[in-house]
């Protein structure tokens, strides 16, 4: 690990993915450079780098209090994470977007913009696209028809226009940034990864926080130290895999691992879910291509009806390649969407035999104590009791 | 008056718990159990029965055993803040109660409890071998979106045609839809009635307008269309009269907006009207705005469906849709039905009201609307009781000099 | 204002077309003047005017039943010379001729005003919703459009399109001082002919919205309260007011 800890170019990514504004953006912003916020996975990041935006993954990071976005979002009953993140573009932290597209997945994330429509919080450009929840070539016509109207708004907005050549070469771009992580996930599939769960949160959280240009070559040097040098061999007690949304800091794996456990792999919507496949980068509809593989490559998000037998393969495929001996599915409390799916995992796991530990929790965990015993147990559970 | 809501509702209750709970009888013909809203014209013309679970689980919450069976929900562990209704609907479905149907049709409708039922119906291992369909419900209003649901209602017929052999008899549809916009017809004329001051009919909530879709068979037959006619015409015989409702001295008028659920009609409403003259004029699933369906071709027959389905059944109109609609549709009902206030039960598990009880409150206050956020479960008493939530309205009405 | 004068041409284009297939059209000019409009018209109009319900049994002629087409949108314009001040038009029957008829419906308000903008929009949209201010005439409930009955009795002192084009016009300048002109256009003629207009209220529809989404800002207000009151700032002062209710009761000063 302390090959790591000692890497600058891991340094640098550690420090983007734990702030949100970052000294890359505060460049790109003096530069004359445009940053684009985005809410869900689904936005496709492929639209806005070929407009010449820089794509920023709003989340809640670093938020301590969500007081102001409670006003908006009834707080006993809507996700934490949603009113963190809405608070943070309360507070000012967002001011640096220079536009924003709402994912309307779940009920309360879609209401963001909304509020912020009536809200004090300036954005010169906010749209909204509305996720296909089926899958089937109505759903990708419809999808299609979202990304064209998103694609006309930031071109009218910005003045801009966005050709199919840039767009196909945008969809190389970030082709190109999954592949990369996927190698970086692939490490962890060894009996001693040579980076932990938290570290490759960090990296991978980073890469929808910076331009994709200079993330990729840092990725292309991370993963060269990561290769070329011998990592120690470690201990630890158990191989776990994350499941569920968000997973935007490093909060759970640092629980996990700081109680002996390594987390290999995940399904998280700031994770695993978001590097899976590769957009189709040749043909004659670039928007096409990426609804397709939207709605149809990628339906991981559990709002999508029938998204589950995919969530499900996956699942066990991972537990199969990365060696995972538990599972742990966590989801934020009022998270109706996650809690319905990993109610149906934890089933299927028990089934087959294998360790699920189910934690409901708050996006900034409140009862870490709580937690921490709760993972403890899981692992002695999963170990016997024995190292 | 003839007390025409407890019939219709007692044969709906009857209707609904036999469709999902009870024997299987041929005469039901084949079953679809779907998480939520269906074009129930659809499954009437074909002659299957339709249930929406989530409506069965919402009823069930009205059972003398309600508590029981909401906390029979909690330990079933899908997830701790979701909805009661739906708790108890996934624990019908878990604890193996529910009659195996021949088909599941699921949709995104209304909001992601709802969603997360569909999951857990298209995830529920005894019933895996079952054909299912799912939809998809934009979370928009407009022409193209009409068409997209409507060719989603189409595709959704020959998944019923080939699970069970039968064909759709277009000509049969037609006729069901025109006794169903028969239907609509008096339902938004019975609407009307209630602009008339005082208020000339009980306002049984969740046993009004929407609540009649989920009847399947029952419902779309001329002998609900007569009960209808007859409901109107002994209204406006009341408004004729200037009279208001029965034992009630109208002082207050108030809009809910929200479902009434299942025990806020009986006990705290009923008593609002007693003790305070304060009557709820209009709800927001009793706020009909159902246009006819279009017969002309099968095609605008379909898009007429997916609007209907999108914009005009009410629980999809407010959960589904941007915040300026449930917002206007707030500010219609207050000004066409003379409302002195808006009432935001804002039940604990709608996520999608909960996250707009700010524009709706600053609305009001602008246009000097009183608003009185509460907070309840719809479903489950015990949460704020009926008492506690009695004071807190009749505060409410004084600090806003309505009373 | 925003982008809705090109819609004013169309519209126009729209009749020209009705009137060259052959359609009856009837045309009203009032005075610029709005004031003793409600002098000219046989029924009351004004806050409380229609207080009742009008009954199916009472009705004379219904316009813009879902069933017999619909549609009905306003436009303004900062472009007065587009609006020609105080004309009424009418294509197809009137209410006299309609007894017992379910007409289709359109109707069209166009308003113009050096100095309106944006900000009154909605204003303006709100004077549309009539309520219980022309007597004899009663708008049903649905959003988006106008389904409305006219009564026998409004239709038996003659109340006809043209009264019912100058209640408008006098409830929209009394109602908004920015009016410098307003112009008005009925459609009854038929069901396709009134489908015509909804290319454009759709378009309407969504400036609209826009434009009402731009205007509705949280205006400085200090609402920190939550659910629980114990989490509110404000809790004293309402604890106060309750006492104060009270103690007023007591002693018999409100009931």
């Amino acid at each position: 690990m302390d090959l790591i800890k000692n890497s600058e170019v891991f340094r640098k990514l550690s420090g983007i993915a734990g702030s949100i504004n970052n000294p890359v953006i505060d460049k790109l912003k003096k530069d004359g450079g445009k940053v684009a916020g985005y809410t869900c996975s689904f936005v496709p990041e492929e639209i806005l780098i070929a407009a010449g935006l820089m794509p920023f993954r709003i989340r809640g990071t670093g938020s301590k209090s969500a007081d102001l976005a409670n006003d908006y979002f009834q707080a006993a009953n809507i996700c934490s994470m949603v009113r963190h993140c809405f608070n943070h573009i309360l507070t000012g932290e967002y001011d640096f977007l220079d536009a924003a597209i709402i994912g309307g997945g779940c009920d309360a994330n879609r209401h963001i913009l909304d509020n912020w429509e009536k809200s004090d919080a300036k954005i010169p450009f906010l749209h909204r696209i509305f996720f296909p929840h089926a899958t089937g070539d109505l759903m990708v016509e419809y999808f299609r028809n979202q990304l064209a109207d998103m694609k006309a708004g930031i071109e009218k907005h910005f003045g801009v226009e966005i050709t199919d050549e840039k767009i196909w070469n945008a969809i190389k771009l970030c082709n190109e940034a999954r592949d990369l992580q996927k190698e970086l996930y692939s490490l962890r599939k060894a009996d001693n990864p040579p980076i932990t769960g938290a570290e490759t949160v960090d990296v991978i959280v980073a890469g929808n926080s910076m331009p994709k240009e200079e993330y990729i070559a840092d990725l292309k040097t991370l993963l060269n130290e990561l290769k070329s040098t011998k990592t120690e061999e470690k201990n630890y007690k158990a191989r776990l895999m994350i499941i569920g949304p968000c997973h935007d800091d490093t909060s759970m794996c640092d629980i996990i691992e700081g109680l002996g456990g390594i987390t290999v792999t995940d399904l998280t919507c700031f994770g695993a879910k978001i590097i899976y496949g590769r957009v189709k980068n040749s043909g004659t509809d670039p928007l096409q291509a990426i609804a397709e593989y939207q709605v149809q490559d990628r339906p991981f998000c559990p709002k999508n009806l029938g998204a589950h037998p995919i969530i499900s393969k996956t699942v066990f495929e991972n537990i199969k390649d990365y060696k995972v001996d538990g599972i742990i599915g966590q989801n934020m409390l009022c998270c109706d969407t996650w809690g319905g799916e990993l109610y149906i995992l934890n089933k299927e796991l028990k089934e087959a035999g294998i360790p699920m530990l189910r934690i409901e929790r708050e996006y900034i965990p409140d009862s870490i104590g709580q937690i921490q015993t709760r993972v403890q147990a899981f692992l002695e559970t999963i170990t016997g009791g024995t190292q | 008056m003839i007390n025409i809501y407890s019939q219709l509702m007692s044969a709906a209750n009857k209707s609904l718990f036999g469709l999902t709970l009870g024997p299987q009888n041929e005469s039901d013909g084949p079953f679809i159990i779907g998480n939520g809203d269906f074009f129930i014209e659809i499954p009437v013309a074909f002659g299957c029965s339709f249930s929406d679970l989530t409506l069965t689980g919402a009823m069930g919450t009205g059972l003398p055993n309600a508590a029981e069976l909401i906390d029979k929900g909690t330990e079933v562990g899908v997830e701790s803040r979701l909805c009661n209704g739906i708790k108890v609907a996934t624990y019908y479905l878990e604890a193996g109660l529910l009659k195996t149907p021949d088909m599941i049709i699921t949709t995104n409708s209304c909001c992601d409890a709802m969603d997360t039922l569909g999951n857990l119906l298209n995830g529920y291992k005894p019933w895996a071998h079952i054909p299912r369909f799912n939809m998809h419900a934009p979370h928009s209003y407009d022409d193209a979106s009409y068409e997209y649901m409507g060719k989603q209602l189409r595709q959704a017929v020959t998944f019923m045609e080939d699970v069970t052999g039968r064909k759709m008899d277009m000509d049969r549809l037609r006729e069901v839809c025109i006794e169903s916009n028969k239907q609509c017809q008096l339902l938004l004329e019975f609407q009307e009635l209630k602009k008339a001051k005082p208020c000339p009919a009980e306002p049984d909530l969740a046993r009004e307008g929407a609540e009649f879709k989920n009847w399947s068979k029952d419902r779309i037959s001329p002998q609900v269309t007569e009960w209808l006619e007859v409901l109107v015409k002994e209204t406006e015989q009341q408004v004729k009269e200037k009279k208001g409702i029965d034992g009630v001295d109208e002082k207050i008028r108030f809009l809910w907006q929200d479902l009434a659920g299942s025990w806020a009609s009986g006990t705290l409403l009923a008593r609002l009207q007693k003790e305070l003259g304060a009557v709820c004029v209009m709800d927001y699933v009793s706020f009909g705005t159902w246009t006819p369906v279009d017969l002309s071709s099968e095609e605008t027959m379909f898009t007429s469906f997916g609007k209907r389905f999108l914009l005009e059944d009410p629980m999809n109109r407010q959960a589904l849709h941007t915040t300026d609609l449930f917002c206007n549709d707030i500010l219609q009902i207050v000004n066409d039905f003379s409302c002195d206030a808006v009432i935001l039960p804002a039940h604990i598990a709608h996520r999608d009201t909960n996250s707009r009880i700010k524009v709706v409150r600053d609305m009001c206050h602008e246009k000097g609307i009183p608003c009185l956020v509460l907070g309840i479960d719809i479903w489950d008493k015990r949460y704020m009781t009926p008492d506690v939530a009695y004071d807190r309205v009749k505060t409410f009405f004084e600090i806003s000099g309505l009373l | 204002m925003s982008g809705f004068d090109i819609y004013i041409e169309r519209i126009n284009d729209i009749l020209e077309e009705l009137k060259n297939q052959g359609r009856r059209i009837n045309v009203y000019n009032v005075p610029s003047s709005y004031a003793e409009l409600p002098r000219t018209i046989p029924v009351n109009i004004g806050g409380n005017a229609n207080p009742g319900i009008i009954l199916r049994q009472d009705t004379y002629v219904e316009l813009g039943n879902p069933e017999a087409g619909s549609s009905a949108f306003m436009i303004s314009t900062n472009e007065t010379g587009l609006i020609d001040d105080g004309r009424i038009t009418l294509i197809g029957p009137d209410i006299p001729e309609s007894e017992d008829k379910s007409l289709p419906f359109g109707q069209v308000i166009l308003i113009g005003g050096a100095a309106l903008d944006d900000k009154e929009h909605e204003a303006l949209q709100q004077s549309g919703f009539v309520g219980d201010k022309i007597e004899g005439y009663m708008i049903r409930s649905l959003p988006q459009n106008i389904w409305s009955r006219i009564s026998k009795d409004a239709a038996g002192k003659g109340f006809n399109f043209e009264c019912l084009g100058k209640a408008l016009i006098y409830l929209y300048k009394s109602e908004n001082p920015k009016i410098e002109s307003i112009e008005i256009k009925f459609i009854t003629s038929g069901k396709d002919d009134v489908k015509l207009l909804d290319s454009i209220s759709e378009q309407v529809r969504k400036i609209s919205k826009e434009i009402i989404k731009e205007n509705w800002k949280i205006k400085g207000y200090d609402i920190d309260c939550e659910l629980d009151c114990s989490s509110c700032g404000d809790k004293s002062v309402c604890d106060d007011i309750k006492d104060v209710l009270k103690n007023r009761k007591k002693k018999g000063l409100v009931k």
